[in-house]
């Protein structure tokens, strides 16, 4: 894993202009137009004596700038510098790193043919260990000393929740989250690119699927006790309620730890047909396992966050018939099919750049996130700025990375992709529930 | 100040209470400036201070360990939610002003690195900081372990948003300043109109009066009208309104009145039967005439106008003797003498009033049409002269046998000397042709003035001398007199003023008086035997610029008891068949018609007086003036 950070030698470059930036000013309290209307040929006095008076206390506005700042910082000639902070060690550290892989195998394929207009793409890439404290830190860094075009591949939703406040002030964008938190949708920030369906998305397929296609009502949340659990709780919530249906059991778990015990029993006391899961592997794996020691055998199913690959192989043999919703298709291969054509340069520039790493969901994603990245920055043009970066995103338009799904981007829905893939644990594999 | 008082009372009213709160709302604005600004803007510095006094407490655990992670955390923490507009960045450095962590995200606010270090970190500080336009209160907060500084915390608070904050506050108070401001301006604009809308009626009607429309208040009725609602409330527009009401009833009442009493006299100057003319005071200058002068005078109404009243007399304005300061009616003149158009004279009395027509100051002259009467006094004089011409005839005709005696005697010796053939003595000739002459002249003479005498004669006047007069009728009738035996004593002053008068009707007087005086006397030569004279003497003077006429007897006098009775008319003392009993009645009324005046002092059994007073012309002066020369 030190190879990656290796990639992004932060010493390469000078602060010397970092002071020239100054705080943005967001406020705005322009209170103009709230006059009262009046008969002004009547009270034209009065008129007059109350602009009197209103000119008189009412001094100056201060100057609204809402616009994206025309800023070409990590810009130059030749390399235009990507900044992401991820979890690169830790119980998330898997996903942080196949994610980076996916994303750099697709990368230093593009740097390899020359990069975009001229410029090579430069990825720093920080750990941050799954700890919002620390990639809130890592994100500061990133911008100010770094000074990095865009954020990029951010991995978890508290930690990318963590940094929403320093992306709006910034006014930097931040391409590919892998993670479907609703609070990144909404409220709408220009700046946030989402590329993945969101939970709530995930989590409606999988409520859908247990009460239409399997006739369950009793439906229990085992969730990670953050932004990331709290979101996908909600989501679940929301799809139930379509069906006039709440949750039977919540239980829950601290984040970074591996107490399931006691939502399992919350969960297992309900007698629920079906669980849906918010948690990473780690946790999520235990509670399976310790559910099954107890002869608790519901349906599981897990969000895509869970990181599928890592899931099934600790579960072993007990992921049998373990759902896992995906926002990408299997990264696999499958002999009889034909495969899709994203899908086979992921497997092919991930095995040429990686060959130790196996495909995997996560990495696809990175490889989408790459490629969309890389799409906006060819869009935007030689004159590379971050206003003309957000539009060449927003210009992005029925946009096929070859996986039969194509992205598009609203100017007002900064999320490419909508389709949910319901994946169940076989043999120790992941295929598509028919 | 000027401009504002011309305004309308309710343009003053609604301006005063307008100012007022307007006033009222500038030291409440500046008030607040003062006062709540200043106190929200300590506030903010202690909510700064607080913040960054909460952050001290959290971070001094990292300061010790140099994490930079959790500094940073804790820094981006304390902006979270809507601190964020407020605190501008928040800054956690160690001992010697190395910056641990910050919220610097795009770039570090300028001259905060120098700021820190230059800063002793042992004490809290609120300074300000103002650079490239951004200025903020920069809050330092020290993080100490035990009794050491082992960090600071620094907190930028931005101006701005204190301003923004600010102008919030203002813009909010001013919006409530304003609709309060507002609900005042209508406020006060209707009881601005509440306060004049009766009086501008009020004023309205007070126009429609003044140009004389008193329709507005036929009735009470109507009049309540105008009060109604006010009337209820009894306020001083109430009562304004109430006294208004009051006075043009009463204003309309006697304006009715007056309307009355003028067409009255319009129509009694119009019916009335005696010629009225309206004549401007100084001038006589005619302003207006009634019909009946119109047609008395023959002239058109518009020919009237304009003329002068004199030129209807053609006379003199002396004549008027009218006295203008008084108020009361006076005859100015009696039996004046006017003119038609066509040149007919006609007698009026005149009476004069003085009053007011159009604003000017006028006489009111009232005529009586005296024509006929004064045509009847001419007979009656002529009758009664002729009366005393026919007792006198046997004496005239003496008078005149007299000189055709003396005619006969001369022309028979002239006769008888030419049949004798004797030559007439040259001188005697001559002798007896002046004598024939003279008697001639002499008869002629009687007969004229007996001509004269007896002529009727019109109501004129001249300026005539008294003593003439006198000669005139002693002419006539002295020699009979004096045949009679009774002396005629004649006393005449020279220095007699001249009188306006009539020579005839003076001489009928003269003559009345005399026979009268010879009968008296007569009467006592017969009663008594005494041989005593008779004497009548007839003495003129002047007193006190009058000529006074005294005929005086030595007759049988009059008895007291009859002295009342002697000017009326048909009483008489003489037997039936010799007196009318209307000699005096027609002296005192051909005496007072000359303003004279007639008196008469009696004894009886001694003589009587009578003495008549003429008042002098002023133009019988000169006789006067040559007189005493």
């Amino acid at each position: 894993m030190d190879e990656y950070c290796a990639l992004a030698p932060a010493q390469d470059y000078t602060t010397g202009c970092l002071e020239k930036q100054v705080v943005a000013q967001p406020w705005s309290d322009s209170h103009y137009g709230t006059h009262c209307s009046m008969n002004p040929a009547r009270y034209l006095t009065f008129m007059i004596l109350f602009c009197w008076m209103s000119a008189g206390f009412s001094c100056s506005t201060p100057p609204q700038s809402d616009l994206v700042p025309d800023d070409t910082s990590g810009v130059t000639a030749d390399e235009i510098r990507i900044g992401s902070s991820l979890a690169l060690a830790g119980h998330a550290g898997y996903l942080g790193t196949q994610m980076l892989q996916g994303a750099m195998s697709y990368i230093r394929h593009i740097n390899a043919q020359g990069g975009i207009h001229g410029r090579k793409i430069r990825l720093t890439v920080l750990d941050d260990g799954y700890d919002p404290n620390r990639c809130l830190y890592n994100t500061q860094q990133l911008i100010l000393k770094e000074q990095v075009f865009a954020l990029f591949c951010y991995v978890g939703t508290p930690t990318t929740v963590r940094i929403i406040p320093l992306v709006n002030e910034a006014k930097i964008p931040l391409v590919g989250m892998f993670t479907g938190a609703n609070r990144l949708r909404s409220p709408v920030s220009p700046f946030l690119i989402n590329i993945r369906a969101s939970y709530y998305q995930e989590t409606r397929a999988a409520v859908d699927y247990m009460v239409q296609t399997k006739g369950f009502e009793r439906v229990a949340v085992f969730y990670q006790y953050d932004e990331y659990g709290f979101d996908g709780l909600r989501g679940t919530e929301l799809a139930l309620k379509k069906y006039s249906l709440i949750p039977v059991a919540k239980g829950s778990y601290v984040r970074g730890t591996l107490d399931v015990e006691a939502g399992l029993e919350t969960i297992m006391a309900s007698r629920a047909q079906a669980v849906v899961m918010i948690g990473t592997y780690d946790p999520c794996a235990k509670f399976i396992i310790l559910a099954r020691q107890r002869g608790f055998s519901p349906l599981f199913h897990n969000v895509s966050f869970v990181g599928s690959k890592e899931l099934a192989r600790r579960l072993g043999h007990d992921g049998e018939g373990v759902i896992v919703s995906q926002v990408v298709p299997p990264p696999t291969l499958t002999p009889g099919n034909p495969p899709l054509p994203g899908v086979a340069e992921y497997v092919r520039l991930l095995a040429s750049h990686y060959p130790e790493t196996r495909p995997s969901f996560v990495g696809l994603e990175g490889y989408l996130n790459a490629r969309i990245l890389c799409e906006a920055l060819s869009r935007a043009g030689r004159n590379l700025t971050r206003k003309q970066f957000l539009q060449a995103i927003a210009s992005i338009d029925d946009y096929d990375p070859g996986i039969l799904n194509p992205v598009s981007f609203g100017t007002r829905e900064y999320q490419g992709l909508n389709h949910v893939y319901l994946t169940v644990i076989k043999d120790g594999d992941l295929v598509l529930v028919k | 100040m000027n401009f504002f008082n011309h305004l309308t009372l309710k343009n003053k009213i609604f301006f005063t209470c307008l100012g007022f709160v307007l006033l009222i709302s500038v030291l409440i604005a500046l008030f607040t400036r003062a006062l709540l600004i200043s106190s929200l803007t300590s506030g903010l510095k202690d909510r700064g201070l607080g913040i960054a006094q909460s952050i001290a407490d959290s971070a001094r655990v990292f300061i010790l360990t140099e994490n930079q992670v959790e500094l940073t955390a804790i820094a981006y923490d304390a902006r979270l939610g809507n601190r964020k507009d407020f605190v501008s960045y928040l800054v956690i450095s160690d001992k010697d002003g190395q910056i641990l962590g910050h919220t610097f995200t795009t770039g570090f606010f300028p001259g905060i690195r120098a700021a820190i270090q230059q800063r002793n970190p042992d004490t809290m500080s609120i300074d300000t900081l103002d650079q490239h336009g951004y200025s903020v209160f920069h809050i330092s907060v020290p993080v100490k372990e035990g009794i050491y500084t082992i960090g600071a915390v620094h907190v930028g608070l931005d101006k701005k948003h204190i301003e923004s904050l600010i102008a919030k506050l203002r813009l909010i108070f001013l919006s409530f300043l304003s609709v309060i401001t507002i609900i005042f301006f209508f406020l006060s604009h209707r009881l601005a109109l509440h306060i004049t809308q009766p009086i501008s009626s009020l004023i309205r009607y007070t126009d429609q009066i003044t140009k004389g429309d008193f329709n507005i208040l036929p009735d009470k009725g109507s009049a309540r009208m105008l009060t109604t609602g006010a009337s209820k409330k009894e306020d001083d527009i109430a009562r304004l309104t109430d006294s208004f009401i009051k006075m043009t009833c009463q204003l309309k009442e006697s304006t009715d009145r007056l309307k009355e009493s003028q067409k009255k006299y319009r129509s009694l100057f119009r019916s009335g039967p005696n010629p009225i003319f309206v004549v401007e005071k100084t001038a006589f200058t005619i302003l207006d005439a009634n019909p009946n002068a119109i047609e008395l005078f023959g002239y058109e109404h518009q020919e009237l106008i304009g003329m002068k009243l004199f030129d209807l007399a053609k006379r003199e304005q002396d004549h008027f003797a009218g006295d203008p300061g008084r108020d009361q009616a006076m005859i100015g003149s009696s039996k004046a003498a006017f003119y038609k158009k066509d040149g007919t004279c006609v007698f009026v009395n005149i009476h004069t009033s003085p009053s007011k027509y159009r604003d000017e100051d006028v006489i009111i002259v009232g005529t009586t049409d005296i024509s006929e009467l004064v045509e009847k006094d001419s007979q009656l004089i002529q009758a009664s002269k002729m009366a005393n011409i026919e007792k006198m005839s046997a004496g005239i005709a003496h008078e005149i046998s007299q000189p055709l005696n003396a005619i006969k005697m001369g022309s028979e010796y002239l006769c008888m000397m030419q049949e004798k053939n004797r030559p007439v003595d040259k001188d005697d000739l001559h002798m007896v042709l002046t004598q024939i002459s003279t008697q001639v002249t002499r008869a002629a003479e009687i007969v004229g003035r007996l001509k004269t005498f007896s002529r009727k004669t019109g109501f004129t006047s001249e300026i005539i001398s008294i003593n003439g007069c006198v000669h005139a009728v002693n002419k006539i009738i002295g020699r009979q007199i004096a045949l009679q035996n009774i002396s005629l004593a004649l006393d005449l002053d020279t220095c007699l003023p001249m009188v306006l008068a009539h020579q005839n009707r003076i001489e009928q007087v003269i003559f009345n008086l005399l026979t009268n005086a010879r009968d008296a006397v007569n009467e006592k030569i017969e009663s008594m035997t005494e041989d005593q004279k008779g004497e009548i003497r007839i003495h003129t003077f002047s007193d006190h610029r009058n000529a006074v006429l005294e005929i005086a007897d030595n007759g049988t006098g009059i008895a007291p008891d009859r002295m009342e009775s002697i000017f009326e008319s048909f009483y008489t003392t003489k037997e039936m068949g010799e007196g009318l009993g209307l000699g005096l009645p027609i002296i005192r009324g051909i005496v007072k018609d000359y303003n004279g005046t007639i008196s008469v002092k009696s004894t009886p059994g001694k003589g009587t007086c009578f003495q008549i007073i003429f008042p002098a012309h002023p133009k019988g002066a000169d006789n006067e003036n040559n007189c005493y020369r």
